[in-house]
């Protein structure tokens, strides 16, 4: 009912307008189709749904989630790549899709850096050090000294190869030296489960998933890799503050096909902005153990600078990875 | 439809056979199949105990499946067994073909498109369909089909082709 | 004892609400409604829902998406039961005697003892759940990958009893399943897995594509190829509800498959899949005429139905005691949890008592209401089945394609099902049958995960097999049905079914 009423208000308010010069100022006319390449229900299909939610408001358009899952989100980008630069398109992306899939994905239909009209960075989720809670060391120091002496006798669970935790995971092994049996899982979920009953010992995975697990104190959390302490767990200490150089954030960004109007990509950020600064939409981010960004980082350059940086950083470790 | 059988028998007067029977067929069917699943997993590694890789299990499948045909063909070629018959030629060609408009349709076209033109389609594949009676309730389907799945339904599933708005 | 009359008090007063009560029927007559479409999952009804739902409570939006899946549950068996495609692997069991007793024209029987075993199935589960929910997971938790793999095995061991002909066909269809069920992108080492380079199938071909083409589509190319046999549906129209004989020979049945769903759903990781299969065969294998079964036997449906309908109730244990989703559903409630707010995890009960046991509450309420609502509908699915066959398939494929379609918002799966539908046509007319092949594909893709995760956590000692006192209970078990069907009494049986 709702959907049908605000498309007639919009219609007759498109009318309305219709000497004015300019298609971007009337947009938009028509529900907005916002492509989530993971099925529904993930960590990038939430903040999605919470951000389009109000910037639908914001737009007085609908935004329509479409859930194109598929080759780590890849099917997802590469249709949001190729639709029509209108602005009734939108997409949005992870970690995965703009910055590892280049590497895990030899035929892969669009460029993260160059196939798309960057809108912004939609929340960063900094990664959590996590282990079964029968680990016996009590921080972060003794946990990697353990595991620098052990590793190749534990088990680092992942969900799946291209998973933000598969990525995290091989950075901070591959940073630390670490040579863990590898578990892989497919999702984030069963990985969880085998972690809390005890049958893998460690993972790096996002705040988001690990927040509820951690709180019960049916896992054990070492440390945030993030600069600052996260809302959410505001007992766990930061790799920076302990003095342990690793840093690492899942984040989610929102693109549009390339070509993209300017007018109607500032419209876009806009709305999206508006989203981010509702104080509804701060409060859930905390509870995700999750933020926005803020000043430069907002915005197509600051996520055009992410991209290019998390490409160079991640692809020399996938490609290693694939080598051995 | 049926295929006429070579010798000019009816079907049921002796649908039997001892060579090229349904056991035959059905092992050489499973061969085939084993085959290209072992062409297609051959790059793959099988990797070892303690890292089971990619290639292990389907190349073993691919093996015990090919085992199993040739015991169907043995298993055919030595006792008399019923023939494969009765392919409904029209039927396959219709329902597919109908199947394959709405997936190629779809996405240009949209629902009230590809809805009625793979209901068409399909009715083709049934002798007994009568013109009249079936655009009629292609026509109550499609407004149907419209109602529930975007109206009541709300699915993203388009509508009208995007030339026209929406 | 006192903590829980309490406690269900509480999730009563929350799901009794005429709000939530509301919320809750209305949920249920949606996943009817999608249940019954095939292809329509509840994951794509349930996400395009979830914008209705913002302007809802957290309890009462929860109580609704909840209502749509164990409503998508008792439809998908409707779907079944008239024209034999299974909307999920639960309902692959319930196509083989159901659709048979259909053909029979017992088709209001089949409906009305799967809604009725439903019901007394879904109501133990809640109690089960409201009793005992904490320490089966802690239960749960004991369950490592070698478990689980020795748990598929046994698994693959029902499917050979699933079977009504050859056994060798049986056992090649399996691994026919397993083939299948490996095509797409290898969780462990990223590698393309025969997909001949196509990426639309990189993530794996899906579980509706293959049972709707195997089944549904298949089923209509082979009844195009003779007149007489579509009319055999629509001319017997028998009694529409079960009777006391129906129901007396069914209880027992219920009884058994209520167990086994509920044992086995509570598992995280998707053992529910198993429960409606391990049910059938476990009817079969006691039952004193076991070639009944695939002819129309209502055991073969009450007790997969039960087990189904209890495994989908006891799936919600690791989703409100852990905040862990063991099959996509269950992730997608957790997104909308979150999008509402709530962070699930272990600590939901004791923070928000009032969602946890009003969500318990609400799946016995919502099971009645499944019941009010289905059973009356059933004269209507049986007045369906007088449609014309002329008419009657077309209407089927366009529900498909649309609702193939639906699963992805991709026509590329559409194209594979009509593949598969070729495929499967292919394999009735050389004497297979779809149903192994169908559990294969699913336990398939299971136990490969479960086997490299335990060679990768035993660094590829087998002995983790048989060290873990679980899973070597059950390959023990395994390896009986192997033993016992291997006895040459049974194999009689079939032979007299095969030539039948």
């Amino acid at each position: 009912m709702q959907i049908t009423r605000r498309t007639a208000i919009a219609a007759i308010a498109a009318l309305g307008v219709t000497a004015a010069p300019a298609v971007a100022q009337q947009y938009p006319t028509k529900p907005i189709t916002a492509i989530v390449p993971f099925a529904a229900g993930g960590p990038t299909d939430v903040v999605t749904r919470l951000v389009t939610e109000h910037m639908s408001r914001t737009l007085g358009q609908q935004i329509v989630v479409e859930n194109i899952g598929g080759a780590g989100g890849s099917i997802g980008m590469s249709r949001a790549a190729a639709a029509a630069p209108d602005g009734y398109t939108i997409a949005v992306g992870n970690m995965g899709t703009q910055s590892a899939a280049p590497a895990l994905y030899p035929n892969l239909k669009y460029d993260p850096a160059t196939s798309f009209t960057q809108i912004s960075v939609v929340n960063y989720t900094p990664q959590t050090i996590v282990s079964k809670k029968t680990l016996e060391p009590a921080d972060l120091k003794a946990f990697l000294a353990h595991l620098k002496a052990n590793s190749e006798k534990m088990n680092y669970g992942h969900a799946g190869v291209g998973s933000i935790s598969y990525v995290s995971g091989l950075v901070f092994n591959s940073q630390f030296g670490f040579k863990p049996g590898l578990v892989a899982y497919k999702g984030t979920g069963p990985a969880l489960n085998d972690l809390v009953g005890g049958q893998i010992d460690y993972m790096v995975d996002q705040s988001m998933n690990v927040i509820p697990q951690i709180t019960a104190g049916t896992i054990k959390a070492y440390a945030v890799a993030h600069p600052e302490r996260i809302a959410a767990l505001p007992d766990v200490p930061t790799t920076k503050e302990l003095g342990v150089d690793f840093i690492f954030s899942a984040w989610n960004a929102m693109v549009a096909p390339k070509g993209l109007p300017k007018d109607i990509q500032d419209k876009l950020l806009d709305a999206l902005s508006k989203a981010m600064d509702d104080p509804t939409i701060i409060k859930r981010y905390e509870d995700l153990g999750s933020t926005a960004p803020k000043g430069a980082d907002r915005g197509p350059a600051g996520l055009q600078k992410l991209v290019e940086s998390e490409v160079a950083r991640i692809t020399p470790v996938l490609k290693a990875a694939a080598a051995k | 439809m049926a295929v006429e059988d070579p010798a000019g028998r009816s079907a049921g007067e002796d649908a039997r056979s001892t060579f090229l029977n349904r056991e035959v067929l059905a092992g050489l069917f499973l061969l085939v199949s084993a085959a290209v699943g072992y062409y297609a997993a051959f790059p793959l590694d099988a990797g070892s105990m303690s890292g089971v890789g990619s290639g292990l299990l389907p190349k073993a499948v691919a093996i015990l499946l090919g085992a199993f045909g040739v015991y169907l063909v043995i298993v055919g070629l030595i006792g008399t067994h019923e023939r494969v018959e009765g392919f409904s030629l029209r039927g396959t060609i219709f329902v597919l073909g109908a199947i394959m408009a709405f997936a190629a349709t779809v996405r240009p076209l949209g629902l009230l498109v590809a809805g009625p033109l793979s209901m068409l389609l399909s009715s083709m594949a049934d002798p007994d369909t009568r013109p009249m009676e079936i655009i009629v309730f292609t026509a109550c389907m499609t407004v149907g089909c419209y109602l529930l799945f975007k109206v009541v339904l709300n699915l993203p599933i388009p509508v009208l082709p995007p030339v026209l708005g929406y | 004892m006192w903590d829980l009359i309490s406690n269900l008090q509480l999730g009563l007063s929350v799901a009794g609400s005429l709000k939530n009560a509301g919320l809750c029927f209305l949920g249920c007559l949606i996943g009817t409604l999608i249940g019954v479409l095939p292809g329509v999952g509840p994951i794509a009804t349930i996400a395009m829902l979830l914008p209705l739902t913002f302007g809802l409570d957290p309890v009462g939006a929860l109580i609704m998406l909840a209502g749509i899946y164990y409503g998508a549950q008792y439809g998908g068996s409707t779907t079944a039961i008239l024209v034999n495609i299974p909307g999920e692997a639960t309902a692959v069991v319930t196509v083989l005697d159901g659709h048979q007793m259909a053909k029979q024209g017992r088709a209001g029987i089949a409906l009305g003892i799967a809604a009725i075993g439903s019901f007394i199935a879904g109501t133990i589960a809640t109690v089960i759940i409201a009793a005992a929910a904490k320490p089966l997971t802690t239960l749960a938790l004991l369950f490592g990958p070698a478990d689980y793999f020795a748990l598929m095995v046994l698994g693959l061991m029902f499917a050979v009893v699933l079977a009504r002909g050859s056994v060798p066909k049986a056992i090649a269809m399996i691994l026919f399943g397993i083939l299948l069920s490996t095509v797409g992108t290898d969780i462990e080492t990223g590698e393309d897995r025969l997909t001949f380079g196509w990426m639309e199938i990189a993530d794996g071909i899906d579980f509706a594509v293959i049972a709707m083409g195997m089944f549904g589509f298949a089923e209509i190319l082979r009844n195009l190829e003779h007149k007489e046999a579509r009319a055999v549906v629509s001319d017997k129209i028998g009694r529409l509800l079960p009777n006391m004989a129906d129901f007396k020979a069914s209880i027992a049945p219920i009884l058994r498959g209520t167990g086994i769903g509920s044992l086995l759903g509570f598992l995280p990781g998707n053992g529910a899949v198993l429960g409606p299969f391990a049910s059938y065969s476990i009817e079969k294998k006691i039952s004193k005429d076991p070639s009944r079964f695939g002819q129309g036997a209502i055991e073969g449906v009450a007790g997969p139905e039960s087990a189904n309908n209890a495994g989908a109730q006891t799936a919600f244990i690791p989703l409100l005691t852990l905040g862990i989703p063991p099959n996509a559903v269950m992730a997608l409630m957790i997104g909308a949890m979150t999008i509402h707010g709530i962070v699930p995890g272990p600590q939901i009960i004791t923070k928000q008592p009032e969602l946890f046991w009003g969500m318990i509450a609400s799946m016995w309420i919502g099971n009645l209401m499944l019941l009010i609502i289905n059973l009356p509908l059933i004269g209507i699915w049986v007045k369906l089945l007088r449609v014309p066959y002329r008419l009657m398939f077309p209407a089927i494929i366009i529900f498909c394609c649309i609702g193939i379609y639906s699963i992805n918002n991709s026509p590329t799966e559409v194209v594979l099902t009509a593949a598969f539908a070729l495929f499967g046509y292919l394999l009735i007319k050389l004497g297979f049958e779809a149903a192994p092949l169908l559990l294969g594909f699913v336990l398939g893709r299971l136990m490969e995960e479960k086997l490299r995760q335990a060679m990768v956590i035993s660094r590829g000692s087998l002995w983790t097999f048989l060290e873990r006192p679980v899973s070597l209970t059950l390959l023990v078990f395994a390896l009986i049905i192997v033993i016992v069907s291997a006895l040459p009494a049974i194999s009689k049986s079939r032979d007299k079914v095969f030539t039948e």
